[in-house]
C-alpha cells in the first residue's frame, strides 16, 4: 500500500503545486483585474491543498475561508469600487520588464541552489495521534498565547484603520470628477 | 534822559517800527481805507524820533561838544565799534532827514492811500529812514558802510514798489548796480584806511590823516570818491536816478533828491580831513562836479517828464554841492544840501500834487493852466523853482552863491566859477519852464485836465511847511555877505533865465521851432541825454558784461558737462569690468561648484524614482546579492 | 515519478511561488494586482512555515502560519484603504504615477 499511498500523494502535490503556482502566474499576468482575482483565488485553493497534504487540516480550512472567502472577496469589492477601466486601457508591465524578469529568475535560481544544499529528512505519513486542531488549539493558548493576543488587536487596529481611511471627507470630493466616473458609493 | 539812550532811541524807532511792518502778518487789502494802521503807526514813529533828535541836538548845542554813545566793539581788531556820535555835521543832516521825513510820510498818508500793499510801503520807507540815521549818526567808517548799503537796499525796494511793472524793477536794478559799483570803490577805500591807520573810527583817522603817505591817500579818497559818485548820482554814475523815478513820488522827494543822494557829499564831508591832504583829488571833485552840473542842466532843459526834470535838476544840484567840496568848503556844500533838500522835496510834492490831480500823467506837453485850478500847489511849487532859481532873496540864493564864492577860492577857479555861472542861468531856465509848462500855458486839450482839482489837506499841509522852510532856511547858513557883487551878479543871472524861459514858453512860444530847427542835432543829442544811457545800455552791458557772462555760462557748462560725461564714462568701465569678473570669476566659481556636486550627486538622484516598485527592486537585488554570497561561501 | 515528497519539494514550491508573487511586485503597474502578489508571496511563506512543522512534528510552525494569515488580513484590509484613499484623491491606481516619495 505505501506505493499506491506515495504515488495519491505526489500525484496531489503536483497537482496542487501546480495550481497554486499556475494560479501565481496568471494572476499577475492579466490585464482585467476580475481575473486576477479569479487566478488568485485558484492559486490559494492549491496553496490550500498543500497544507491539506501536509496535515495542517485547521489551516486548510482557515485559508479557504479567510483568505479566499474574505480578502479575495476583500479585493473584488475594492475593484468594483474603483474604477479600473481605464487602468485597463494602459501598459500593464514596467518598461523595465525585462530586467526584473532576469531578477526574479536568478533570484528563483539561487533559492533553489540554496535549499539543495541541505539536507533533510523523507516524511512518512501523518504524525497521527490527536487530532491537528486540537494540537494546533494547545500550542496558541500555551507557548503562543500573547502573539494570539497582540493579533487580535492587530486585527483591531486594522479594522479601525480601515474604516477611519474610507471615510468620506467632503473637501476630497471634487477631485474624483476630473478623473473619470469614480467612486459613487 | 541821558544822551545815549536818547541817540539810540532816535534810531531805534524807525527800526523797531520797520521790523513791525515789514514781518506783520498778511499783506491785506488798505485801499481807500483813510489812514490805515501802518501809515498811522510809522508817522508816530517818525514824529516821535524827531523829537528825539531834536532833544540830541538841544543837548549838543548846550554842551558845545561833541555826544557820543556806543554798544561795543563791532568786529573785533577792525577798530570798529557799534558807536553813534553828533557832531554839527551829522546833526544837520540828523535833523534833515527827520524833518523832510516827517512831511514826507504826512503826505504819504494821503498820497499812498489808494495803495494795495501800504504795509511794504511805510516798512521800507522807515527801513530808509533808520538806515540813513544810521550812515549819519555812525563813528566809523565801517558803521556807515553798513548804513550806506541799508539805504541802498531800502531804495531797491521802493523804486521796486510797483514791481509788476516791468520798468520799476528794471529801476530799481539797474539802481542797486550801479550804486553796487561805488560801493565797491568805498569798500576799497574802507581797505585802504584800515590798512594805513589801523582803524576806522573817525576821529583815529584824522588824527592819522597826516601820516598816511601821499599814494595811499591819493588812492584812498580816490576810491571813497567813487563810492561818492555812486550814491550821489554824480558823472559817471548817474545813471541811475532818472530811472528811479519809476518809484512814488514821495519816496522821490524823500530820498533822491534830499537824503540818501546827499549822503555822498556827506562821506566827502565827512572825511573832509583826507582830501584836504590831497589836493589833486580835491580838484578831481571839483571838476567832477561842475561837469556834472552842467551836463545834467542841459538834459533838464528838454525833458518831458516832470519826474526827470527834476532829477536832473537833483544831479545838477549834487554837482554845485561837489564843487563846493571840491575847493575844499565843507561847509558851504552841506548849506547848499540843506537848502536843496528843502526846495527839491516841496518840488517833488509838488509834482507828485500834479501827479495825483491827473490821475498819473507825468508829460510837460499835456500840461497847463493848473494855476487856477490848484492854487495851493502852483505857489508853493512857484516858491520852490524860485529857490532852485536862486532868486535872490530865497534860500537858493544864499548858498549858490556861497558855492560859487568858494570855487573862486579853488585852483582854476575862474573856470569853474563860469561853469557855475553858466549852470546857474540854464538852472533857472528849467525852472522857469516847468513852472510855466505846468501852470501858466494855454491850456492844451487833454482828458486829464477835466478832473484836475486841488489835493487833500494832508498834502498841502507838508507843501505848506516846506515852501516856508524854503524862504527862510537861507539863514542858517553862513551867508557871505562881503561878497555883494557877486549876489548881484548871480541875481542877475536868475532872473535872466527865468525871462528867458517867459520868452520861450509864455509869450513868444513859436521862437522855440525856430531855435529847434537850428539846434537840431544838439536838441537830439540833449534829448538822448548826452546819449550816456545809450552807452551804457547796450556798449557796455550789452556788448561786454552780457558777452562775458554767456561765454563763462557756456564754458561752465561744457566743464561741467565734461566733468559729468566723464564721470559717467569712468563709472561704466567699471561696471563693465566688474560685471566681466562676476560672471567669469565668482559666476564660474559658483557653476563650478555646483556643477561639481551635480555630477557626483546624479548617480544617487537617478536612484530617488520616487516609485515604490524601484524600492522593492533594489530591495530584491539585495536580496540575490546576500545570497549570492551565501552561496558562494 | 515514484520518489517520496520530501519536505524539500514543498520548500522548492514555495520558493517559486515567492519568485512568482515578487515578479507580480515588480512588474505590474496596476497596485490592486500588486496587493494580490503580496499575497501570493505571503502564501509561499505559510508553505514553508507548514512544511518545516511537519518536518519537526510540532504545531508551532502552523500556529505561526495562521498569524501570518492574520496579518495578511489586515495588511490586505489597511492596504486596499489606503488604495482607495490615493484613488480618491489622485484618480489614479498605476503605480508610476504616484512619485509623491521623490522630493
Amino acid at each position: 500500500m505505501t506505493a499506491n499511498h506515495e504515488t495519491l500523494d505526489a500525484a496531489l502535490f503536483y497537482l496542487f503545486s501546480l495550481l497554486a503556482l499556475a494560479g501565481g502566474i496568471l494572476c499577475i499576468t492579466r490585464r482585467n483585474a476580475v481575473l486576477s482575482a479569479v487566478w488568485l483565488v485558484v492559486s490559494l485553493l492549491g496553496v490550500a491543498g498543500l497544507f491539506l497534504l501536509e496535515g495542517a487540516e485547521f489551516l486548510f480550512v482557515a485559508q479557504i475561508i479567510v483568505y479566499i472567502g474574505g480578502i479575495t472577496l476583500l479585493f473584488l469589492f475594492v475593484i468594483m469600487l474603483v474604477n479600473l477601466d481605464a487602468a485597463a486601457k494602459v501598459r500593464q508591465f514596467r518598461r523595465s520588464w525585462p530586467a526584473i524578469l532576469v531578477a526574479g529568475l536568478a533570484l528563483a535560481a539561487e533559492l533553489i541552489a540554496l535549499l539543495g544544499r541541505g539536507r533533510l529528512p523523507v516524511i512518512t505519513g501523518n504524525a497521527g495521534s490527536a487530532g491537528n486542531t486540537e494540537q494546533l488549539a494547545d500550542t496558541l493558548f500555551s507557548h503562543d498565547f500573547v502573539a494570539f493576543e497582540l493579533v487580535s488587536v492587530l486585527l483591531l487596529v486594522a479594522i479601525v484603520g480601515a474604516v477611519w481611511m474610507g471615510q468620506r471627507r467632503p473637501e476630497r470630493e471634487a477631485l474624483q470628477t476630473e478623473h473619470g466616473p469614480g467612486v459613487d458609493a | 534822559m541821558v544822551v545815549p539812550q536818547l541817540l539810540l532811541l532816535t534810531l531805534a524807532l524807525p527800526s523797531m517800527a520797520t521790523l513791525l511792518l515789514l514781518l506783520a502778518s498778511r499783506p491785506g487789502v488798505t485801499r481807500g481805507k483813510p489812514l490805515h494802521w501802518p501809515g498811522i503807526l510809522a508817522t508816530l514813529a517818525v514824529l516821535a524820533s524827531l523829537m528825539a533828535s531834536f532833544t540830541c541836538f538841544y543837548e549838543f548845542r548846550l554842551r558845545g561838544e561833541a555826544l557820543h554813545a556806543s554798544i561795543g566793539e563791532w568786529i573785533p581788531g577792525f577798530g570798529a565799534t557799534l558807536g553813534l556820535q553828533m557832531d554839527g555835521l551829522s546833526a544837520a543832516l540828523l535833523l534833515l532827514v527827520d524833518g523832510i521825513g516827517l512831511m514826507v510820510f504826512v503826505y504819504s498818508l494821503a498820497y499812498m492811500r489808494e495803495e494795495r500793499d501800504q504795509r511794504r510801503y511805510y516798512g521800507s520807507l522807515l527801513l530808509f529812514l533808520a538806515m540813513m540815521k544810521l550812515l549819519v549818526l555812525a563813528d566809523n567808517y565801517l558803521l556807515l558802510f553798513a548804513g550806506w548799503e541799508g539805504v541802498g537796499l531800502a531804495s531797491y525796494l521802493l523804486i521796486g514798489y510797483h514791481y509788476e511793472r516791468y520798468k520799476a524793477g528794471h529801476a530799481a536794478t539797474k539802481a542797486f548796480i550801479v550804486n553796487r559799483i561805488g560801493d565797491a570803490g568805498f569798500l576799497l577805500g574802507i581797505f585802504g584806511l584800515f590798512h594805513a591807520c589801523g582803524s576806522l573810527q573817525f576821529d583815529a583817522v584824522a588824527r592819522h590823516a597826516g601820516e598816511i603817505p601821499h599814494t595811499a591817500l591819493v588812492v584812498i579818497t580816490t576810491t571813497l570818491l567813487i563810492g561818492a559818485l555812486g550814491k550821489s548820482a554824480q558823472i559817471p554814475l548817474h545813471v541811475w536816478l532818472p530811472d528811479a523815478m519809476e518809484g512814488p513820488t514821495p519816496v522821490s522827494a524823500l530820498i533822491h533828491s534830499a537824503t540818501m543822494v546827499c549822503a555822498g557829499v556827506y562821506l566827502v564831508a565827512r572825511s573832509g580831513f583826507l582830501f584836504t591832504a590831497a589836493p589833486e583829488v580835491s580838484q578831481g571833485v571839483a571838476i567832477l562836479g561842475a561837469l556834472t552840473a552842467v551836463f545834467a542842466a542841459t538834459v533838464a532843459l528838454v525833458e518831458n517828464d516832470m519826474k526827470r526834470v527834476l532829477a536832473y535838476s537833483t544831479i545838477s544840484q549834487i554837482g554845485f554841492m561837489f564843487m563846493a567840496l571840491g575847493a575844499g568848503a565843507f561847509g558851504v556844500a552841506i548849506f547848499h544840501l540843506v537848502t536843496h533838500a528843502f526846495f527839491k522835496s516841496l518840488l517833488f510834492l509838488g509834482a507828485g500834487s500834479v501827479i495825483h490831480a491827473l490821475h498819473g500823467n507825468q508829460n510837460l506837453k499835456q500840461m497847463g493852466g493848473l494855476r487856477k485850478k490848484m492854487p495851493v500847489t502852483f505857489l508853493t511849487m512857484t516858491v520852490a523853482a524860485l529857490a532852485l532859481a536862486g532868486v535872490p532873496g530865497l534860500a537858493g540864493f544864499f548858498s549858490k552863491d556861497a558855492v560859487l564864492g568858494a570855487t573862486l577860492g579853488a585852483p582854476n577857479g575862474w573856470l569853474l566859477f563860469g561853469v557855475g555861472l553858466g549852470t546857474s542861468l540854464l538852472t533857472a531856465c528849467y525852472a522857469g519852464r516847468l513852472v510855466f509848462l505846468i501852470f501858466f500855458c494855454p491850456p492844451l486839450r487833454h482828458a486829464s485836465q477835466e478832473m484836475a482839482h486841488e489835493s487833500p489837506a494832508l498834502m498841502l499841509m507838508p507843501m505848506r511847511l516846506l515852501a516856508i522852510g524854503c524862504v527862510f532856511a537861507g539863514l542858517l547858513g553862513p551867508i557871505r555877505w562881503s561878497e555883494w557883487p557877486l549876489m548881484i551878479l548871480s541875481g542877475v543871472v536868475s532872473l535872466g533865465g527865468i525871462w528867458l524861459a517867459y520868452h520861450f514858453y509864455v509869450s513868444k512860444p513859436a521862437a522855440r521851432t525856430g531855435l529847434d530847427v537850428r539846434f537840431a542835432p544838439l536838441t537830439e543829442m540833449l534829448r538822448n541825454r548826452w546819449y550816456v544811457d545809450a552807452v551804457y545800455e547796450e556798449r557796455i552791458l550789452d556788448g561786454l558784461v552780457l558777452r562775458t557772462a554767456r561765454g563763462a555760462a557756456r564754458a561752465d557748462r561744457h566743464l561741467l558737462d565734461g566733468f559729468v560725461n566723464g564721470s559717467a564714462w569712468a563709472t561704466r568701465q567699471i561696471s563693465k569690468a566688474s560685471r566681466w569678473i562676476d560672471r567669469y570669476l565668482i559666476d564660474g566659481l559658483v557653476r563650478g561648484a555646483s556643477g561639481t556636486l551635480q555630477f557626483f550627486s546624479s548617480p544617487a538622484r537617478a536612484l530617488q524614482t520616487g516609485f515604490v516598485q524601484t524600492y522593492a527592486l533594489v530591495f530584491v537585488a539585495g536580496l540575490l546579492a546576500a545570497l549570492g554570497y551565501y552561496l558562494a561561501h | 515519478m515514484t520518489h517520496a515528497v520530501s519536505p524539500l519539494h514543498y520548500l522548492i514550491v514555495s520558493a517559486l511561488l515567492l519568485v512568482i508573487g515578487t515578479l507580480g511586485v515588480l512588474l505590474r503597474r496596476n497596485i490592486v494586482v500588486i496587493l494580490m502578489s503580496i499575497e501570493l508571496i505571503l502564501n509561499a511563506v505559510n508553505i514553508n512555515l507548514v512544511a518545516f512543522s511537519r518536518m519537526h512534528n510540532q504545531t508551532q510552525g502552523q500556529a505561526f502560519a495562521l498569524f501570518v494569515i492574520a496579518v495578511a488580513v489586515a495588511e490586505a484590509v489597511v492596504g486596499l484603504g489606503v488604495l482607495i484613499a490615493l484613488f480618491r484623491n489622485r484618480g489614479t491606481v498605476l503605480a508610476d504615477e504616484l512619485d509623491l516619495l521623490k522630493w
